[in-house]
This record gives structure tokens, C-alpha cells and sequence, in this order.
């Protein structure tokens, strides 16, 4: 009886071992996922936000916003451990974190926008309509007050300012984000995980056995 | 070679028709004795054309773009777009050998002693809001009934219009297949944006969306003569045929083999894993009329993920 029991326990043993080994597996290989979550999407983002208007005072490449959104990528919390669960996630517009001070401006662009706008800076502002723009909490607060722009509807109010102050139509620049539908960036990576999620996992199972029977 | 639509047209369109006549028929408005206008440059004494635009100060404007006036009838007590016979007779069951018929009860034209002008005398735009006549009759007003909704298939096409405006956006497609053979099961991404005024009216028409759709299923209309309107904006194939219970719209739907058909089964798409959400950017609201910030359009935003599936053979 007794023997049988010491076998018992030294199945459980061998049991959790494995178990052990499966989860640490896994957790490995979703390390490794993630790191190639985020180049996906950043490798997207600088397909997708690209502005070719020089004149255009909208940049997504600009290192102050593709540093922070890769930052934001890597502080996501990709794997969630509970214990002999370990499930996996992607960010989505829902849970990436926007908030801050400059992450706003890039929601602004993903979400989309309809309508075309301009870029209006305080002082072509003022020539145009004779009076101060009020001051407005900015998407990006790090932006010195006297940078700032606005981004005005362009419709047929400001084209006839426009003309009269500026002498032609083209003068304003045109936010390069305009009339764009949201740019799904975030989903960028759900293909690449859901094909391959099932593979990830029997590998890991494979190396955790493999692993648990050069350890017997 | 003879062309016809390929299926995701035919889903699109389909999808359309139901959030119009079925989903949001209760965000319908009237305008009531409305003047009549006789547009000169658009009508021809040699051809005996006459058109007449309605003058109407209602905002939104009922004929901005993916409004228009109201050109289908509903069943009486029921909720669902009236299905008639060839004869123009309202069916109770759907599907059937069926269709649909223009209007006769949501335009009513006066002449100028406010006597109703029979509804075979004229033709109707519905797209840009006027009547058109041969010359035989002078309207002078007329009732409506307009879509309140503004619904477009295209980003580009919101801001032609103010709000509330609905864009259906096909954005993706999987198809795998579901048993042995060529069987597949089509899944179509769909995003639908909704551009409401205030926060109210957003979650009005966000909820309502979301609950026509959710555990629901639509016509997969198969369009073997083309869609309701034409081109012009009048009812298809009625300048031809001033018969108001003939020339109806051919409701046939699409089976599992994507073949014509008025069977029981098949012809339908489904709605899965509905889903919304509100879009709350960090805007700045503006109320001048002249000087709009980025805001107005973009402030009261929402969106409803789904998935429309359907099974074929093909």
C-alpha cells in the first residue's frame, strides 16, 4: 500500500513537472510573440502614418510619437498569468493606452476623421478673421502655445478668408489625415496570432515533454 | 459576356435596404405643404418636361446627400418593408414570389387649389427632391416624408451631409470552408461609424443599430433588375410604365447555390458578434457657424463592429 502510494506521489510529482515545464514553455514562446507583435505593428505604423506633405505640420514619425507608442507597445499587458492559466492579448483601440500628454494626437489620426480640415496656426488665424483664437486645451500639451495648430473645417468661410487675406486658395495646408477612415493599425497583428497560436502551443507542449522526459 | 454584380455588391446594397426600410424606419420625418417650384433649367417645353423642386427650410436638408424622400411604403402594423403581388397587393408572408412597390402613400402633390394630383400624373425623384410631370398638371405643394438619417457607403461622403450620417464600411473578408466540398462560410467585416449632433441622438441611433442587427438577419437580395431608384432618382423602371402596382422591385433573394430564388430557405445574411462603442476624442467643441474646428463632425461618434456571414456553395 504504502508502495503504491509512493508512486501516486511521484506521479503527481512528474505530473506538475511537466505542467510546470508546459506553462514555462508557453510563457516563453508568448515572449518571444510579443516581440514580434510589436515590430508588426510598428513596422505597420511607419507604413500607414506617413505624411509626404512637407508643409504639413502633422507628423506621426516624428521620434516624440513613435517613441512613445513604441513605449506604450511594450508596457502593454500582453500575457496574463493566473496561475495554471496563461492567456494572450493584443491591444485594440478599446485598451492601448491614449491617455497622456501626446498619444491623443496619434488617436486622433487612427480613429479617423471626416470632413477636410486645415491647418491653421493663432496668427494666420487672426489675419483671417481679425480677432484671437481662444485658447483651447491642445491634443499634445507639450507643444509650445505659440506652435500650436488648429485644425479648422475647410468650408466655404475660411476658403473665402483664405482668398481675401492670402491672396490664393492653395495657402492654407490641408490636415493630411483628412476624410480618412480609421486606420486599422492595432489589428495590424491578429492574423499573425490567430494563425499561429495553435502551432505556438503544441510546440511548447512538445518541448515541455521532450524537456520533462530528458529530466526522468 | 454579360456582367452582373458580384455577391459583396449585392451584400452591401442588401445591408443597406435593411438598416434604411427596416433598422432606422422609425427616424423618418414629414414636411407638410411644402411650395413647389418649377426649375426652368431643368425642364424642356419641346419635350414636354416640366420638373418642380420643393422649397423647403427643414435642416438637415431632406435631400442632402444619403437622405432623400421616403419611397416605400411599410405593411400596415407590421415593422418589416411591404411585400406585394404582382397586382400590387400587400403579402403577409416573406419570402415569396414577391416585390416590392413604389410608394402611394408617403408623397401626396396639391395643385394650386390644394386638390391631390393623381399619383400617375407625375414621376418622382426621390434622391433630390422634386416631381417631374408631362405638362398635364401644375403642382403647386406637396407632403413628404424624409429619412432623418443620413446613411452612406462611403468615408469620403459624410461630410456632404449634416449630421446624423450612417456609413456602412465593408472593411474586410474571410471565407473558409464549413463542410466537405466547395461549400464555404463568407464572413464580412463591417464597421458602421455613426456622426450624431449631440450625445443624445448618438446613443438613439447607436441602440437602435445595435439592436437591429443583434441575433438578426437580413434579405440577401439577389437585384435581377437592378436596385429601387435609378440613376435619377426616380423609381426603377417607371418612367416606362406609369402604373403605379406594376414594375415593382424584384425582391428575390439569393440561396445557398447563389442562385435566384423565392424559397423558404437560404437567401438571408446573418449578424454575429455585434459589438459598439463609443469614439470619445479629446475634441474641442466650437458652436460658430463660420469658424468649425475640428469638432462638430467628429465630436458624437460611436461605432458598431459586426460580422455579416453567410454559407454558398460556390
Amino acid at each position: 500500500m504504502e508502495k503504491l502510494l509512493r508512486i501516486i506521489r511521484k506521479m503527481k510529482k512528474a505530473v506538475n513537472k511537466v505542467k510546470s515545464g508546459v506553462k514555462n514553455e508557453i510563457l516563453s514562446k508568448l515572449s518571444e510573440v510579443k516581440e514580434e507583435v510589436i515590430r508588426i505593428l510598428m513596422e505597420t505604423y511607419d507604413v500607414m502614418l506617413v505624411v509626404t506633405d512637407r508643409k504639413s505640420k502633422t507628423n506621426p514619425q516624428d521620434p516624440k510619437y513613435r517613441d512613445e507608442f513604441e513605449k506604450r507597445l511594450w508596457d502593454f499587458e500582453y500575457i496574463n498569468d493566473k496561475g495554471d492559466k496563461v492567456g494572450f492579448k493584443l491591444p485594440d483601440m478599446e485598451t492601448f493606452d491614449f491617455s497622456g500628454n501626446v498619444m491623443h494626437v496619434i488617436e486622433q489620426i487612427l480613429e479617423g476623421t471626416a470632413g477636410i480640415y486645415v491647418e491653421v496656426n493663432a496668427e494666420d488665424y487672426e489675419a483671417m478673421f481679425g480677432k484671437r483664437i481662444i485658447s483651447r486645451e491642445p491634443l499634445d500639451t507639450s507643444v509650445p502655445k505659440k506652435e500650436l495648430i488648429y485644425l479648422m473645417r475647410y468650408n466655404n468661410v475660411v476658403r473665402a478668408a483664405e482668398k481675401r487675406v492670402f491672396g490664393r486658395n492653395n495657402y492654407l495646408v490641408r490636415y493630411p489625415f483628412s476624410n480618412t477612415p480609421p486606420i486599422p493599425l492595432l489589428d495590424a497583428a491578429d492574423q499573425f496570432v490567430k494563425g499561429n497560436m495553435d502551432r505556438w502551443m503544441d510546440e511548447a507542449v512538445d518541448n515541455a515533454v521532450k524537456k520533462a522526459k530528458r529530466g526522468m | 459576356m454579360t456582367y452582373e454584380m458580384k455577391n459583396i455588391r449585392k451584400e452591401d446594397t442588401s445591408l443597406y435596404y435593411y438598416l434604411k426600410h427596416v433598422v432606422l424606419q422609425d427616424f423618418i420625418e414629414k414636411d407638410e405643404m411644402v411650395p413647389l417650384q418649377l426649375l426652368e433649367e431643368a425642364s424642356c417645353d419641346e419635350d414636354n418636361v416640366y420638373v418642380y423642386e420643393a422649397l423647403t427650410a427643414m435642416a438637415p436638408s431632406p435631400t442632402e446627400r444619403g437622405r432623400g424622400w421616403v419611397y416605400i411604403d411599410t405593411c400596415s402594423g407590421t415593422t418589416t418593408i411591404c411585400n406585394v403581388d404582382a397586382n400590387g397587393n400587400q403579402l403577409t408572408s416573406y419570402p415569396v414570389a414577391s416585390g416590392i412597390k413604389e410608394q402611394s402613400n408617403r408623397i401626396k402633390v396639391y395643385d394650386s387649389n390644394l386638390n391631390v394630383i393623381n399619383e400617375n400624373e407625375y414621376l418622382i425623384d426621390y434622391i433630390d427632391g422634386r416631381v417631374v410631370t408631362s405638362g398635364t398638371v401644375s403642382p403647386a405643394y406637396i407632403d413628404y416624408y424624409w429619412y432623418y438619417i443620413s446613411l452612406v457607403d462611403e468615408w469620403a461622403a459624410i461630410s456632404a451631409a449634416d449630421p446624423p450620417v450612417v456609413v456602412i464600411d465593408l472593411m474586410g473578408t474571410d471565407k473558409t470552408g464549413y463542410q466537405l466540398g466547395p461549400g464555404r462560410r463568407v464572413v464580412r467585416k463591417v464597421d458602421i461609424h455613426i456622426f450624431a449632433s449631440d450625445p443624445a441622438e448618438r446613443n438613439d441611433v447607436v441602440d437602435t443599430i445595435y439592436d437591429g442587427l443583434y441575433l438578426k438577419c437580413a434579405p440577401l437580395y439577389d437585384f435581377p433588375n437592378g436596385t429601387m431608384l435609378e440613376y435619377d432618382g426616380t423609381w426603377y423602371g417607371r418612367k416606362s410604365n406609369m402604373n403605379k402596382l406594376t414594375t415593382l422591385f424584384d425582391n428575390s433573394t439569393l440561396d445557398y447555390l447563389g442562385t435566384n430564388i423565392n424559397a423558404t430557405i437560404g437567401g438571408i445574411v446573418q449578424f454575429e458578434n455585434v459589438t459598439s462603442r463609443h469614439i470619445n476624442l479629446p475634441l474641442i467643441m466650437t458652436r460658430s457657424q463660420d469658424e468649425v474646428l475640428l469638432s462638430d463632425l467628429n465630436a458624437y461618434r460611436s461605432k458598431i463592429s459586426f460580422d455579416l456571414v453567410y454559407y454558398t456553395y460556390i
